[in-house]
């Protein structure tokens, strides 16, 4: 089995953010602190479990970005993928989903991968798209917020379990290849070996530059950036007990929460 | 072609989710500044209780696409649908919640469309280079503002974000058509339903 599975290097949560006047670009206050998005850790040990149960599983690691998002290609090695693969782009380009999904899409068509796996949603950027994008290019089945997973070699296909609103769960089975994107709390990815530190080390990951790949334009653009206003105030319910859990029961049900 | 601001309601169970109020409520800010017709799409096994429902509510036109593969949620399926009837409407604006269903097959239909895809939307924002749409980034430390660049978008709406419209569409246009249709299996839509919607 040929497993290929798209990291994202993000930045800390603790990060303080500053968007600058003039430009309005986001740039980080202080030195930037980076590490794998954390989702995206938890579909690379989906395919470091599966490559412990299913004979000859290869696992790549795939990343876009400017020169610093490589180091998430060290950790993925680290923790046990066999190569990585960087499609490099200049630092002043921040691509957007459906030209990362674009060149993704490319780097994989025809290699013969069974399964791509990405995390449901980038930390920083916060688009989910990329997953179900990349399943569109390559016309592959999709299903993403998976929590868990269970492949059948055999039969080709792999049992999914979704995580979806309301604590509930929906399962459903999907012919491979296909491209899934997972959720947080699945698993608990595991740490990077000395061994394959060093060997991550050595083993120099694929660098492409994105302009080698064809791309399809991003069709949205980021036109100013801002932070947010603290537009609401809280609501103080007033009444008898049984009126307040009334009006609480009314609140929730309106703002979706409750089913 | 007449352009159309597009809703796809969604729903819990055989219940209408409430979110599908709020979509109502951005297509309501849309059309104050860009006037044009607002058609909801409900998918579904059995809708057309709650295709009813949201036509009373909010007194737009429903097209309630019946499939017995819907009983539960099919992706793919839906993005099929979904795909065989939007062309014809000629969606500007596709409303979807930012829902697991809605992050399932959004961006993917986005692709199929050739539209834009903006996820997370939380405001409206006039812009000198027209509508925006405001989402945060960076667990809620930066608001960024998107302009779409395609004749198309498709908007997943964080839920909670606007405010529900009231039970009678109350905003919405008092002589809002209520066509509803039933029964439409995937085949039997491509023919017929843009007489009927």
């Amino acid at each position: 089995m040929k497993i290929l599975v798209c990291i994202k290097q993000v930045p800390d949560p603790e990060t303080i953010f500053k968007v600058e006047p003039a430009s309005g670009r986001v740039i980080p206050e202080g030195r930037l602190k980076s590490w794998m998005n954390r989702a995206d850790e938890s579909a690379l040990e989906e395919a470091l479990l599966i490559k412990e149960t299913v004979s000859e599983t290869v696992v790549d690691a795939i990343t876009v970005g400017p020169g610093p998002a490589a180091q998430v290609l060290e950790r993925a090695v680290g923790m046990g993928a066999d190569t990585g693969v960087h499609i490099f782009v200049p630092d002043e380009n921040i691509p957007g989903p459906l030209k990362i999904a674009s060149w993704i899409s490319n780097y994989a068509f025809g290699k013969g991968y069974d399964l791509i796996l990405a995390g449901v949603m980038g930390e920083d950027h916060m688009h989910g798209q990329v997953g179900p994008m990349l399943a569109e290019l390559m016309n592959l089945p999709c299903a993403t917020s998976v929590i868990a997973e269970r492949i059948d070699p055999a039969a080709a296909s792999v049992v999914v379990e979704r995580e979806i609103e309301g604590g509930q769960r929906s399962v459903m089975e999907i012919i491979l290849p296909a491209v899934l994107t997972f959720q947080t709390g699945g698993n608990e990815p595991r740490y990077p070996t000395l061994s394959n530190l060093l060997r991550a080390k050595k083993q120099r990951a694929l660098v492409i530059p994105s302009e080698a790949l064809p791309i399809v334009q991003d069709r949205e653009k980021t036109v100013g950036a801002d932070y947010p206003q603290k537009t609401r105030a809280g609501v103080f319910l007033e009444g008898t007990v049984k009126e307040k859990a009334s009006r609480l029961l009314d609140i929730l049900e309106k703002e979706a929460l409750l089913f | 072609m007449e352009k159309h601001i597009v809703i796809i309601a969604e729903l819990r169970g055989k219940q209408v989710n409430p979110v599908t109020y709020e979509l109502l409520a951005l297509a309501q800010e849309i059309e104050q500044v860009n006037p044009m017709p607002v058609k909801v799409i409900l998918l579904g096994a059995d809708v057309e209780m709650p295709a009813r429902e949201i036509a009373d509510a909010s007194g737009k036109a429903v097209l309630a696409i019946e499939n017995g593969h819907l009983e539960t949620y099919n992706g793919e399926l839906t993005k099929d649908l979904l795909y065989d009837v939007l062309p014809a409407l000629g969606p500007v604006f596709i409303l979807a919640a930012q829902t697991t269903q809605g992050l399932d097959f959004g961006p993917g239909l986005a692709v199929r469309l050739e539209a834009a895809c903006i996820t997370g939307v939380n405001a409206l924002v006039e812009k000198g280079e027209g509508l925006c749409f405001s989402r945060t980034s960076y667990h809620g430390k930066i608001v960024t503002h998107v302009l779409s660049a395609t004749e198309t978008t498709l908007l997943l709406v964080q839920p909670g974000a606007f405010r529900p419209i009231e039970e009678g569409g109350e905003g919405f246009g008092a002589s809002g058509d209520k066509n509803l249709r039933r029964g439409a299996q995937k085949n039997e839509i491509d023919g017929d339903f843009r007489d009927q919607v």
